[in-house]
């Protein structure tokens, strides 16, 4: 061996790399060849200056409390997370536990074995940990979006506001057919009222629902930002302090999606539905058609049917008679002629909604009917309200629902 | 190789597993120095050695069930913090000042602990992995993937030259 290869061959040396043979080589040469000899001392100073190098960097102080205070912040998400756990899941984390222990543990202090006679023996050996590592790669991955579905379980979990109290109480109520001693009513329970009572229920962040006498109510879903009820008879009234859409009433056929305001909803014992707006306003969904109802007007809703048309509160009788024989008794043109001619100024938004329901011609005479008291916005044409385009219609009813609120607000 | 945890470390990963916060805070404390040491040397920046070292806790604490005493509890533990420190980085971007917050370092050996956090990333990892930490050249071989063995053993070997060399003169 020349002195190049002993230099290699002290690195494989120390590296526990060379066979006894080599080993021998190595000896020999070291005792005959000084300047060899000189790099083995060096390279036992250093393997000796590194040995003080272990744990010797001073960690700053708060590293535990910190990781104290983060333990704590995370157990209630580690207890989630141990239950939501599923079964791949814990499939794939035993495959990890198997090959976790498959590998054998090489990787402890290695002792500085230049300070060790050159005729030590024994090769140490270490299974590669490829596997482990690409499990732990996957994991890696798959990390970021379990504790992201973790934390939205945790976000939704918080939303539930199950139970709701209830505030006032006059005359008997029933919480699930049992008299109420608890005053809340909580997800999935009933409420039914006596002849002589009305009660009002807290909706946590959104109002209250007043329920009036011989009223039904199902609590559906208590949490933030989806609130329901189902109103099986009787009538109730919103009051909203949200305008967001996160409460809805459930009717037979359709729901009622609060829009902030007031307003108040009825069934009769035939299952009609009236839905009537103090002031605000509200979306009806039926067959996922919304029908909006604006500020001051009525819609009824005849068990079986679709929304019927909306119709101001203060409509003469008469107005109101021909919109019954328009929805449901194929009043026809006729019926629209009719309509037309009672209308005042404030029936406006029924005419609008008449609109996708007339024949050509009609449409034609409402939007000049209507154009006269409330001109369309810029952006919606006459061609848009002839051909019943529903976003040009509703564009135009939001634009006539602010003017007749500000005409009624200066009243 | 045996595995010889401390009675008292067994102990303390015993309750650890069955949910025992303040003994998994102990053993934290424990390995705190251990975790720290290995991160601060790979990464060289003190705020990031302090991330990998809270990662690792917590990571250990969900992993603690998983462990099966096959190696020592504090190479578990520094495993992650090694895993963790080499992911970070190798997402460094390339105008990542390196040593961004130095820290003051009293082991005696401030001038090859010095030449050692300014070598080159990948002669950085080999040299603490392999002759500081004990790890085997397969072992240190995952991390690499555009390396084969022969090549980071000669990487080694010029490294420890030029350390020689730093510490001779």
């Amino acid at each position: 061996m020349n002195c190049e290869e002993i230099k290699i061959g002290l690195h494989n040396f120390v590296d526990e790399l060379s066979d006894s043979f080599m080993k021998r080589e190595i000896e020999v040469h070291l005792r005959t060849c000084d300047k060899c000899f000189n790099e083995y001392k060096k390279l036992k100073n250093f393997f000796d200056k590194l040995k003080d190098l272990t744990n010797t960097i001073e960690p700053p102080e708060g590293i535990i409390q910190a990781f104290s205070s983060k333990l704590l912040e995370r157990s209630i998400k580690d207890d989630l997370k141990e239950k939501i756990v599923s079964d791949p899941e814990k499939i794939k984390q035993e495959q990890i536990n198997l090959e976790r222990s498959i590998r054998e543990s090489s990787s402890a202090m290695r002792k500085s074995i230049l300070s060790m006679t050159l005729m030590a023996t024994g090769v140490s050996k270490s299974l590669p940990i490829r596997s482990r590592l690409n499990w732990s790669k996957i994991i890696l991955i798959l990390l970021p979006l379990v504790l992201l579905g973790v934390a939205y379980i945790v976000y939704d979990l918080q939303k539930n506001n199950s139970p709701w109290k209830i505030k006032t109480a006059e005359g008997r109520i029933l919480i699930n057919g049992k008299d109420n001693n608890t005053g809340t009513i909580s997800e999935g329970e009933s409420l039914l009222s006596s002849d002589s009572s009305k009660t009002e229920i807290l909706i946590p962040r959104v109002g209250s629902i007043v329920v009036y006498q011989n009223s039904i109510i199902i609590l559906k879903k208590a949490k933030d930002g989806d609130n329901r009820i189902r109103l099986e008879r009787g009538s109730v009234k919103i009051k909203n302090v949200s305008e967001e859409p996160d409460f809805a009433i459930d009717l037979k056929n359709s729901y009622v999606i609060d829009r902030g305001g007031e307003y108040t909803v009825s069934v009769d014992e035939f299952e009609n539905a009236k839905i009537s707006v103090s002031f605000g306003f509200t979306e009806i969904n039926y067959n996922n058609e919304s029908y909006f109802l604006s500020e001051k007007y009525v819609c009824d809703i005849m068990t079986g049917k679709k929304p019927g048309t909306p119709y101001c509160s203060d409509a003469p009788d008469t107005l109101i008679q021909e919109i019954k024989n328009f929805d449901y008794n194929n009043g026809g043109d006729n019926s629209i002629d009719n309509i037309i001619s009672t209308a005042r100024k404030s029936d406006m938004l029924t005419l609008l909604a008449i609109i996708p329901r007339a024949s050509q011609i009609k449409r034609e005479t409402l939007f000049q009917t209507i154009t006269n008291h409330f001109p369309p916005p810029e952006n919606v044409t006459r061609m848009d309200i002839l051909r019943a385009d529903k976003k040009m219609l509703h564009i135009w009813w939001e634009e006539i629902k602010e003017q007749l609120k500000s005409i009624s607000d200066r009243k | 190789m045996t595995v010889d945890n401390t009675n008292y470390v067994e102990y303390l990963i015993e309750l650890s597993k069955e949910g025992r916060k303040r003994s998994f805070i102990d053993l934290c404390e424990i390995n705190l120095r251990n975790v720290y040491t290995v991160a601060y040397r790979l990464l060289s920046d003190a705020d990031e050695a302090q991330k990998v070292t809270l990662h690792t806790f917590v990571k250990s604490w969900e992993k603690i069930k998983e462990y099966n005493g096959k190696i020592l509890f504090s190479i578990w533990m520094k495993n992650t913090a090694i895993e963790y420190s080499i992911s970070m980085l190798n997402h460094r971007d390339a105008v990542y000042a390196e040593r961004k917050r130095p820290i003051k370092i009293s082991s005696g050996q401030e001038f090859l602990e010095s030449h050692i956090l300014s070598l080159p990333k990948d002669d950085r990892i080999i040299i603490i992995l392999h002759d500081i930490e004990g790890y085997s050249y397969e072992e240190i071989r995952i991390f690499f993937e555009d390396l084969e063995i022969d090549e980071i053993k000669s990487k080694l070997i010029n490294t420890r030259e030029y350390l020689i060399n730093k510490i001779s003169v």
